[in-house]
């Protein structure tokens, strides 16, 4: 036989070299998650233990949790807030994504579209676009109803209780939309078809058998739901303040206007915050772990459709009414503001004008400074948790190193953490010496990272599970070593699916709001804080301006690298790698 | 120089032992068939040949170089050792050239014999004039092709094939066998070859090796395992010979209930000891028992009820109730009848009986 070539065998083993690279590799990772994760984290535990007053260690901070009702109260509406919305989104969720993936329904690719557009959609311009319509004396809906023989008075009072569950919940349906869809397009057609043989008319399948099997989903939307009505922080800001109604976010924010501010406090009011995220996620957990769902796939195959006959129209009227209240005619009121002298002389052709635009992307320079800096911050913060996570998904999937899955817990760890929380964490971090970060672009793109770290995390762990370890063993076996085995073959393989993980975390990072909002200088302002900030200027024509340029902005860029990852994956994993949207959050 | 040397090795995760102590040896060129029922470490076994596990004991050895041990590892990558996968393992996203010329290219071939040696590959396995195509575009017994092209472009010192032939449909497995062995003869390389399929493993192999609940059964060529069984387990599992669990009694002699039946003793048990009658289905002869004598002198004959028949076209498929919660199954001429229930006699012809030790006496 002839030789094997230079690899021939029985060569000594650089074995230090591995070694290196592979160590080299997961300390980076390690000082990062470090950095990003527990640091912050540690801040706000430490100083939650002390007094703002004295600066001496204290328990004064945790006692008043339980004592001072200006901050029980925030607690309970947080929770309603949280229930109500949850209950909502599962609610409009769960029905909407069965017409669209199991029915004939016309307009299923429409629903879908729309709703994906609500996730788009940052809350707090959604809340803005309520305000427009629902405030109690401007608002147009309102208008509109006085006008109606008998209505002397409003009809709908945006600032509320009701009004803010209102606007989270349409906007937190997508989250639990789109992981049961996507499991209910999962389900293996022998599955039912077992159950139809056996006699059962097709309601019933799917009463007894489809939904039980998407039901650990519907419980993953309900609990993704809660943490959102009571993380969010925009709405609550826009639709609540005002109503004098405190939730625990806004009551967070309330500590930083304090003279001085009451940062000590504020650490240990995060406290319960990060209790409830951290018992619903391990709930979920728990019901997720034992019956993993969306494995229950089979062979890729049409679905059967079920036919609604004349129902079909009805339905799509119903699943129609979430994308119009969370989509449809907010943005409609967003770009006729946008395009008005003044929104409250109503829509005629003499209020038209451009100026706004023109304001803001030529007259304003913070506008463009913002629009600059979202972008670059979201594409840095996006590639560096696409980077981050997947390194992290590879040390913990193929065992590289021993206490691999402590890296893999801190990568996921941030995803109990509410935005305002790790806000309150990176004020108190990185802003003195010696880790003074404070006004640079680094706290911005860090505090971002952190944040969606999870869903990169998730994200890259399903692609590489979806890599068969075979791949990766036929190389080695050929002669490849560990470095070039993950260039060659796996990091190829896992293109297309990180191309879209990247999206995915892009998409949430440029519209967040909450977790920079302690961090950001007028240097270092980004589209969303600069939106919110000029609420309370109430030049509500100027803010829908830079609304709709936000929306333009991110769409552009989703455009742009869905046809950059068809380009890149042209024929050759034609439906190989299959990604839906959300995979990570679900 | 490739000799494949396999001295005691074990593999256990704590109390669970998947290995115990393999000793085996595949003499340069030839190709050894590892053959056993899932589950029996057959695969493990692989995996630790191929470097991607550690044994817990013992040693591989190739030619003269130490490749695995408890304390030492060759890394894959350094053994020279090609392996091919069940599932093909055919990269995705490179082409069927592009794949084969992976692990030449990390051999920093110069571009004229890289050129050679592909070409020279794909037409083994008859595949040069798909070189251009991706995987996704190729049918599973040509993704098999393109991943045995792969794996013997790099003219590996061993080839080690994973279960090849299982996720192909019958008629292609049958045609892949000889083009396995086929691909073998001309390349020379020592081969050792996994699976769970008998028949696979006698058409393919020079040599088979029975592994059992990660204990080696018997090594041998195929004829010689298929005609002398080393044990009840082997017989069982290549000849699906009937197996009686008896009473040694003699040399050639084995006390099953009342009956006692003989049949060349390989068992080289003392007697008292339990062993086995191993007996091939189609030697049974089986009449409807019209009260004639059991025990006749010029025969082994067992009294029984027929449990089940089935028609097989060629055969009759019975299966018979001899008492003591044991059955054997015979196949008959299909002329002969027998009902479900009916008192029947079987006869064991002397010279195809087999007494053979258990194979359970060498576990644990």
């Amino acid at each position: 036989m002839e030789g094997t070539g230079p690899i021939a065998a029985g060569r000594t083993v650089p074995r230090r070299r591995i070694r290196l690279t592979r160590g080299l590799v997961v300390a980076l990772a390690a000082l990062a998650l470090l950095l990003l994760v527990v640091h912050p984290l540690g801040w706000i535990i430490f100083n939650s233990l002390h007094d703002d007053d004295t600066g001496a260690w204290s328990v004064a901070n945790y006692t008043a949790l339980i004592t001072n009702r200006s901050l029980i109260a925030p607690m309970v509406n947080s929770l309603l807030l949280g229930f109500a919305v949850a209950i909502l989104s599962v609610m409009f969720g769960v029905p909407i994504a069965w017409l669209v993936a199991r029915t004939d329904m016309p307009g299923r690719k429409l629903v879908g579209v729309l709703v994906l557009a609500a996730f788009v959609t940052p809350s707090f311009i959604g809340a803005t676009a309520w305000i427009l319509l629902a405030a109690p004396n401007s608002g147009w809906l309102n208008v509109l109803a006085r006008r109606l023989p008998g209505m002397g008075h409003a009809l709908f009072d945006i600032y509320s209780m009701p009004g803010a569950i209102f606007v989270s919940a349409i906007y937190t349906v997508p989250y639990t939309f789109t992981i049961v869809a996507s499991v209910l397009e999962e389900i293996a057609v022998e599955l039912e078809d077992a159950a139809t043989t056996l006699g059962a008319r097709t309601l019933r399948t799917m009463w007894s058998i489809s939904l039980p099997l998407a039901m650990p989903s519907v419980i993953a939307g309900f609990i993704l739901s809660f943490v959102q009505g009571v993380t969010l922080f925009g709405v609550p800001a826009f639709l609540l303040v005002p109503a004098g109604i405190p939730v625990v976010t806004t009551r967070l924010a309330e500590f930083y206007q304090l003279f001085p501010p009451g940062l000590f406090a504020s650490a240990a009011y995060c406290m319960p915050l990060l209790l409830v995220t951290a018992a619903m996620f391990s709930v979920r957990k728990r019901i997720l772990g034992r019956r993993q769902f969306v494995t229950i796939g089979g062979k890729a195959r049409a679905k059967r459709l079920i036919k609604l006959h004349r129902w079909r129209w009805p339905a799509f009227a119903a699943a129609m009414i979430v994308p119009m209240l969370a989509v449809v005619m907010p943005y409609v009121v967003l770009l006729l503001v946008s395009l008005s002298r003044s929104w409250g002389r109503g829509v005629s052709l003499d209020n038209l004008t451009w100026h706004w635009y023109w304001w803001a992307l030529f007259s304003s320079g913070d506008t463009v400074r913002a629009m600059r800096n979202s972008l670059g911050y979201s594409a840095a913060a996006a590639t560096a948790c696409v980077i981050l996570g997947t390194a992290v998904v590879y040390i913990v999937e193929r065992r590289l190193v021993w206490g691999g899955r402590i890296l893999g817990a801190l990568a996921s760890a941030p995803i109990i953490i509410p935005g305002v929380v790790l806000s309150v964490g990176y004020f108190a971090a990185y802003t003195h010496a010696p880790l003074n970060l404070y006004g640079t672009p680094a706290i911005m793109v860090a505090a971002f990272t952190a944040t969606f770290l999870p869903i990169a995390y998730a994200h890259g762990g399903s692609i590489l599970k979806g890599i068969g370890l075979e791949l990766e063993h036929a190389a080695r076996s050929l002669g490849a070593g560990e470095g070039r085995t993950f260039l060659a073959i796996t990091a190829p393989l896992m293109q297309s699916g990180l191309i879209a993980g990247w999206l995915l975390v892009f998409i949430p990072i440029i519209r967040e709001l909450s977790v920079v909002i302690f961090l950001i200088t007028p240097q270092t302002n980004v589209m969303t804080t600069l939106i919110y900030n000029a609420k309370d200027g109430g030049a509500y024509e100027a803010l829908c301006a830079m609304s709709v340029l936000l929306l333009l902005t991110t769409l552009i860029v989703i455009v742009l690298v869905r046809l950059l990852s068809q380009r890149l994956v042209g024929r050759r994993l034609g439906g190989w790698s299959r990604t839906a949207l959300l995979e990570g959050v679900a | 120089m490739s000799r494949v040397r396999v001295a005691d090795l074990r593999l256990s995760y704590g109390t669970h032992h998947v290995l115990r102590g393999i000793d085996l040896v595949v003499e340069e060129g030839a190709l050894l068939a590892l053959l056993g029922p899932s589950g029996c470490g057959k695969s493990t076994m692989l995996q630790l040949l191929a470097g991607f596990q550690q044994p817990s004991g013992g040693e591989i050895w190739v030619g003269d170089q130490m490749l695995s041990s408890a304390r030492a590892m060759v890394p894959p990558e350094h053994r020279g050792i090609s392996l091919v996968f069940q599932n093909y393992a055919v990269w995705p996203h490179k082409t069927v050239g592009q794949n084969v010329a992976f692990g030449l290219q990390i051999r920093r071939l110069p571009k004229m014999e890289l050129r050679r040696r592909l070409t020279h590959a794909l037409r083994t396995v008859r595949l040069d004039h798909l070189v251009d195509r991706y995987p996704g575009e190729l049918s599973g017994g040509q993704q098999q092709r393109v991943a045995l092209a792969r794996a013997l472009a790099v003219e590996p010192r061993v080839l080690l094939l994973d279960e090849p032939l299982s996720n192909l449909d019958a008629n292609l497995r049958e045609e892949m066998r000889f083009e396995i062995r086929r691909v073998h003869d001309t390349s020379g390389i020592t081969t050792v070859y996994v699976t769970h399929d008998q028949s696979e493993a006698m058409v393919t192999a020079d040599q088979v090796a029975v592994l059992n609940r990660g204990v080696l059964q018997q090594v041998a060529p195929p004829e010689q395992i298929f005609e002398f069984p080393a044990n009840d387990f082997v017989a069982a599992f290549i000849g699906g010979s009937n197996i009686l669990h008896g009473v040694h009694a003699g040399a050639g002699v084995v006390r099953i209930g009342e009956a006692v039946l003989r049949g060349a003793d390989y068992s080289h048990a003392s007697p008292g000891e339990t062993v086995a009658l191993s007996i091939r289905p189609s030697r049974l002869g089986v009449t409807a028992a019209g009260g004639g004598p059991a025990g006749q002198a010029d025969g082994n004959l067992l009294r029984g009820r027929v449990v089940r028949s089935a028609y097989l076209g060629e055969q009759r498929d019975v299966l018979i109730d001899i008492g003591g919660d044991q059955t054997v199954r015979a196949l008959v001429p299909p002329s002969q009848r027998f009902a479900p229930d009916e008192a029947v006699l079987v006869s064991l012809p002397i010279a195809d009986c087999q007494v053979l030790p258990l194979s359970a006496a060498i576990q644990d």
